[in-house]
């Protein structure tokens, strides 16, 4: 069911930018053959464009001609563009219904009208994206028991209503729905029941485990405790000898240090004779570690450090740390009344579980959240479902306040009950729908349903949707899709083929949140290095379908790249690593036809201008070496 | 579902060789399902073909179509248009869809574009299994839903032979990867469902001949009386 | 419908990811930036993605920069200053002073994100920064990192043997500096890894107090780091570098673990600088009438809303409230967003 182009009505408008363009184009001879080509309502050159009177005039023209899409070739910079848009906004033109041609890259006449031609066609192609509004619910679940689970809730229940559980008395059993009305299936007191949400915040905690094999096998026992055991144990330490151990395990957060820290304060409160803490790196980059250690030195705490590892020797009238004092170089022995030592943090029972009903993933040490940036701090692979506190990796003291808080700031989106967003989500022509489910298992957010009914104009009355609120509109399911049923608006296959359909020397499909602003940045580099090189920007590289590699060199390209985000940088989870299959699938069927080697794969990021244009130079030989493409289809 | 995979594009360009302008016919139903032979995949090959018959100083014109599917005479009646413009058709469709799509225009030659493999389950993007192989003669009933036939290398129909090891087929060396023992998972469904006594049942031998074709299947309940 | 409208000041990380966050919800921002472009100290980092992300995430900054220049609803004045400003009934009034000319500007919501500057060494010459060529920041070494694309190429042939010192300025009780900077020691590690990719012969030393490690499965990065990337942990701040011999530096220092006082050539220094608040923000505080914490860094509600201050409608975002890296300070900045769209009611 794509949605229906009617009545498309494009104003050009050309400008000098105050003769900056006409020392390299011929604007009235490019404007004459742009009127000769058609395509579009209305066209204007102009000396200057951004004045305030020319924008009265392009206002004034929109009404008098009815346009409803804009093509501005001009020197576009964002102080430029983003008065346009706002013009256009004005008018009730959306953003997605202007396209800006830069005419200061243009260095001809014949490349500016190519570069307006391509904009009008594009413009054309477009498909017309409203605004959705949506109702969503403002109830938001929390799950978890612990202190950070409440502490979230308590944060969360100033704006909008919290529901709490603990996954153990009342358990997630089944999620189905989108943010903003996600349905949770609930196993409570052995009943299922289902319940509504916007949004679901998990803060199931860490939880503390000992692991003897860290401390040369001892066991715990009346005089050697665990740290949280310490913690909990409530006992009076008042004249006792008490050593803590940090860095043989927990290496990976700063919890233990700070609990230490806190102990060792309160056992100095309470009286205990001697404090030791035994550590290798005292980490204290959190907000107020350092401050404590600095206290617990004051109040009198032995801070004693240790390279390596340390024993823990029993003697008949106690217990103590040997260990070889690096500055003495002299074996040490701390007596002592209590050892305590640090345990790790593991993911808490359920973490996994909850995992795979949710269908989001998880990272090292089996805790939530993909070790990708883009996720951090709060974000999972799913939208409307967010990570707050250890749940996610241990976290500590502010750390935790400013999770919750950025955590609220998302869930409080739906606070007022409906969100109007851009209908950018793929759309699906239902005819050429065959339900396989591709796009669903494919979809790295999981945002895609089935849907059924009449209007589905296919033989099984149903097709796959994307719901706007959890798409993240990446492009990965229309480039998957074996129908070719699914069309990213701005991205649809028409309008990246047009783009191709003279394609330079060399093309590159660039993900936009890398290859192409380190193409960007490559350009003031070495600006001579892209003359025969075609960025096509996509909005990840897992939108890069086989057949714009294709497409390309049919049409007349030599050479192709993929330039894609660094592996494990994907924001879209495994939008790069299905470009890469794809490659090598391409790079095989140009082999059986005897193609030679023509595509590149590289992974560069948005600051990686040297490296993209190394990358350039290395396909600039590539091609050298296999010649010029003979598969080229000449029409 | 039928589970096809492409065909080699040497072999497709060697049938293809004496033409100038072919027609790629591309089916909406199980070929697209299992990746092989929808829209997206006859665009790949389309293009795939045009550059190879360029590099070769022999341009090829190719027409790109896919309909609902090329089992049933009427949508294969959509191509008509195609089909008189060309030399050839190379079908994407599974081996019923290319001899059904090839009857109804009986004077132009057709082409396989995939080798039709099984008939199997989609387990994950991009990995099929056989489950059916159309015997014409059901034991699921007998052997806790798990198919003797399509799942046991020998399709044996009372237990498992000598060379099942630790629930593994002794032909999966040779293969890619392990194949479950079918009758391992057999006997594991149905001590699950408290049923072994099944194990006990001898099932009788097969009467193969409903296995073997060509077979047609009439209903007379159903057939239309269309004089 | 009227927009409301807020001001951000400081377009680095955090200011973009609030103003975007704000424009998300429709609200018209403000957004100032002192310098001649937007993107902040974060959008000079390299990138140091080796075989794999290293989760530096100086990408995402470049993301956003170009996100906001493509935000209508986000103005950015660029070279600009917030030269008056003063509270009404209606929120705040602010005159910016931007290339050179004066704007008026209303605003109900104002999101502080003025940063850090690095530790200024001033006349503190034991450490030769600002005297030899090769004594350098970690900022400098980013920055030549990304210009150049490799230390090769940045630095010339001729570097053998690099040292890292931690902590210049950082947890250092002798100027009240008694806080640790938390990304240092990050970041010097994974540019030593992304330099060791680059350079399998190098040597590398890290000179420092107490490694601040922490972070995801950052126990096996540091493992790595000593045993297959060979990066060699000095546990000393040095006392003195000097050039010597001729194009070479010495260092001097003692290791805390032996005692001993040693002497050591390398080809380049790399100082991890410590975040300081940044030099404006004391001038800015008075302004907006914002307190200042022990270390001059802007104050915010010392308990669980750091992004709130004393001031109802002015939220802070990011490191000029104290040190963070690169997603903290986006968290923050969400943070801060959200608050003000709380209070805007948006």
């Amino acid at each position: 069911m794509t949605e229906q182009i009617t009545n498309i009505r494009i104003g050009i408008y050309l400008c000098d930018c105050d003769g900056k363009v006409s020392k390299k184009v011929d604007l009235q001879k490019a404007k004459t053959v742009i009127q000769s080509q058609a395509g579009f309502d209305y066209i204007r050159a102009t000396d200057v464009l951004c004045g305030k009177l020319e924008q009265e005039k392009i206002g004034a023209e929109i009404d008098k001609y009815s346009l409803n899409r804009l093509v501005i070739a001009a020197c576009v910079d964002p102080f430029i563009m983003r008065q346009f848009l706002q013009l256009a906004d004005e008018k009730g033109i959306n953003r997605y219904n202007v396209e800006f041609v830069d005419l200061g890259a243009v260095d001809s006449t014949e490349a500016a009208v190519a570069a307006a031609n391509n904009a009008l066609g594009k413009m054309h192609l477009r498909a017309e994206i409203g605004y959705e509004e949506l109702a969503v619910t403002p109830d938001v679940l929390v799950i978890g028991a612990g202190s950070e689970a409440a502490a979230a809730a308590t944060a969360i229940a100033k704006s909008q209503p919290v529901v709490q559980i603990d996954n153990v008395g009342t358990r997630v059993i089944g999620l189905d729905g989108f943010p903003g009305a996600f349905t949770v299936r609930l196993l409570e007191n052995g009943q299922a029941v289902k319940k509504d949400f916007g949004a679901i915040v998990l803060a199931l905690g860490a939880v503390p485990q000992y692991d003897k094999s860290k401390y040369g096998g001892i066991e715990l026992g009346a005089d050697i405790l665990s740290l949280s055991q310490f913690i909990n144990s409530g006992k009076d330490y008042a004249g006792k000898k008490v050593s803590f151990a940090l860095g043989m395990a927990d290496e990976d957060s700063l919890l233990s240090f700070a609990a230490v820290l806190k102990a060792a304060l309160d056992l100095k409160g309470e009286g205990a004779s001697e404090v030791n803490v035994l550590y290798e790196d005292m980490k204290v980059c959190a907000d107020g570690l350092e401050q404590d250690y600095e206290l617990a030195r004051k109040k009198g705490v032995n801070f004693l450090k240790y390279t390596g590892e340390f024993q823990i020797v029993r003697f008949p009238s106690g217990i103590a740390f040997k260990y070889r004092e690096p500055f003495l170089s002299d074996p040490v022995k701390i007596v002592a009344d209590y050892i305590v030592l640090a345990e790790d943090f593991v993911p808490a029972a359920g973490t996994l579980e909850l995992a795979e009903i949710l269908d989001i993933r998880t990272g090292p040490g089996g805790f939530f959240q993909k070790d990708n940036v883009h996720f951090l701090p709060i974000r999972s692979n799913r939208a409307g479902i967010f990570f707050v506190g250890s749940c996610h990796g241990p976290i500590h003291g502010t750390d935790l306040y400013n999770e919750i808080e950025a955590v609220l700031a998302e869930v409080s989106a739906f606070a007022k009950g409906k969100v109007s967003v851009p209908s950018l989500q793929p759309k699906v022509d239902a005819e050429k729908c065959a339900v396989c489910l591709t796009c669903y298992r494919c979809c790295p957010h999981h945002a895609i349903e089935i849907v059924h009914g009449e209007e589905y104009n296919n033989m099984y009355y149903s097709a796959a949707r994307m719901n706007p609120l959890a798409c993240q509109r990446c492009g990965v399911c229309a480039a998957e899709c074996p129908g070719k049923a699914i069309q990213l608006p701005l991205y649809s296959d028409q309008e990246i083929l047009f783009e191709v359909k003279q394609p330079a020397r060399i093309v590159a499909y660039a993900c936009e949140n890398s290859g192409f602003l380190a193409s960007e940045f490559a350009k003031t580099l070495d600006p001579e290095l892209q003359k025969d090189l075609q960025i096509v920007e996509v909005p990840c590289s897992g939108k890069i379908d086989i057949i714009y590699l294709l497409k390309a060199l049919e049409n007349g390209a030599d050479g192709v790249m993929l330039c894609v985000c660094h592996k494990e940088n994907c924001k879209f989870v495994w939008g790069n690593d299905r470009a890469e299959q794809r490659k090598e699938r391409t790079q095989k069927i140009l082999n059986q036809i005897g193609l030679g080697e023509r595509i590149d794969f590289v992974h560069v990021a948005a600051n990686q201008g040297n490296q993209f244009n190394t990358a350039v130079k290395a396909m600039a030989e590539k091609i050298r070496q296999s010649g010029t493409n003979p598969g080229k289809v000449v029409k | 579902m039928i589970v096809a995979e492409g065909k080699p594009v040497e072999k497709i360009l060697e049938m293809i060789a004496p033409y100038k302008k072919v027609l790629i016919a591309g089916c909406r139903g199980c070929v697209t399902v299992c990746l092989t032979g929808g829209e997206k995949e006859v665009g790949i090959l389309a293009s795939q073909i045009r550059m190879a018959r360029s590099k070769d100083g022999n341009a090829l014109e190719v027409l790109e179509q896919t309909e609902e599917r090329q089992c049933d005479a009427e949508y294969n009646a959509k191509f008509l248009e195609n089909v008189g413009k060309v030399d050839a058709i190379v079908s994407l469709a599974c081996g019923i869809g290319i001899q059904y799509l090839g009857e109804k225009y009986p004077l132009t030659p057709i082409y396989p574009g995939v080798n039709t493999l099984m008939l199997g389950a989609n387990i994950d993007v991009g990995r099929w299994e056989e489950r059916c192989f159309a015997c014409g003669d059901c034991v699921l009933d007998k052997t806790g839903g798990i198919c003797p036939i399509a799942r046991c290398s020998k399709s044996l129909l009372n237990g498992p032979c000598g060379g099942s090891q630790f629930g593994k087929c002794e032909v999966s060396a040779p293969v890619k990867e392990d194949i479950p023992c079918g009758w391992q998972l057999i006997y594991d469904r149905l001590s699950a469902l408290g049923q072994l006594d099944k194990m006990s049942e001898i099932i009788p031998a097969k009467n193969w001949l409903r296995a073997k074709g060509p077979r047609t299947y009439v209903r007379e309940d159903l057939t239309l009386d269309r004089s | 419908m009227e927009r409301k409208k807020a001001l951000v000041i400081g377009a680095g990380a955090a200011g973009m990811t609030s103003a975007l966050d704000l424009a998300a919800r429709e609200v018209e921002v403000f957004l100032v930036e002192k310098g001649a472009d937007i993107g902040g100290r974060a959008a000079e980092y390299c990138c140091k993605a080796t075989d794999e992300c290293n989760r530096c995430a100086a990408c995402l900054v470049l993301q956003q920069k170009d996100k906001v220049a493509q935000e209508p609803l986000i103005q950015v004045f660029r070279n600009a200053t917030v030269k008056e400003f003063s509270k009404n009934k209606d929120g705040f009034k602010a005159t910016v002073a931007s290339d050179g000319q004066d704007v008026a500007l209303e605003c109900q919501a104002v999101i502080v994100a003025t940063g850090f500057d690095p530790y200024n060494l001033g006349r503190r010459s034991e450490f030769a920064y600002g005297l030899e060529k090769n004594v350098i920041s970690g900022l400098d070494l980013e920055k030549a990192l990304k210009e150049k694309g490799s230390l090769t190429a940045a630095f010339g042939p001729g570097i053998n043997k690099i040292g890292f010192v931690q902590c210049v300025g950082s947890r250092d009780l002798s100027i009240g500096n008694g806080y640790c900077s938390r990304v240092c020691c990050m970041y010097a590690a994974k540019l030593a890894k992304l330099i060791r990719s680059e350079l399998p012969e190098v040597e590398l030393d890290i000179f420092y107090m107490d490694f601040q490690s922490f972070g995801k499965g950052f126990a096996d990065f540091d493992k790595d780091l000593r045993e297959s990337d060979k990066v060699k942990f000095v546990r000393a701040i040095p006392s003195r570098i000097y050039g010597f011999p001729y194009d070479r530096l010495t260092v001097r220092y003692t290791d805390s673990l032996s005692g001993k006082a040693l002497e050591d050539k390398y080809d380049l220094i790399v100082l991890s600088l410590a975040i300081t608040p940044s030099a404006s923000s004391g001038e800015l505080a008075q302004k907006l009438g914002l307190g200042l914490d022990d270390y001059g860094f802007l104050a915010g509600d010392s308990g669980e809303e750091s992004m709130v201050t004393s001031q109802q409608g002015i939220f802070l975002a990011g490191v000029c409230q104290g040190p963070k890296d690169i997603p903290q300070t986006i968290g923050h900045a969400k943070a801060a967003a959200g608050k003000a769209c709380g209070f805007l009611e948006v």
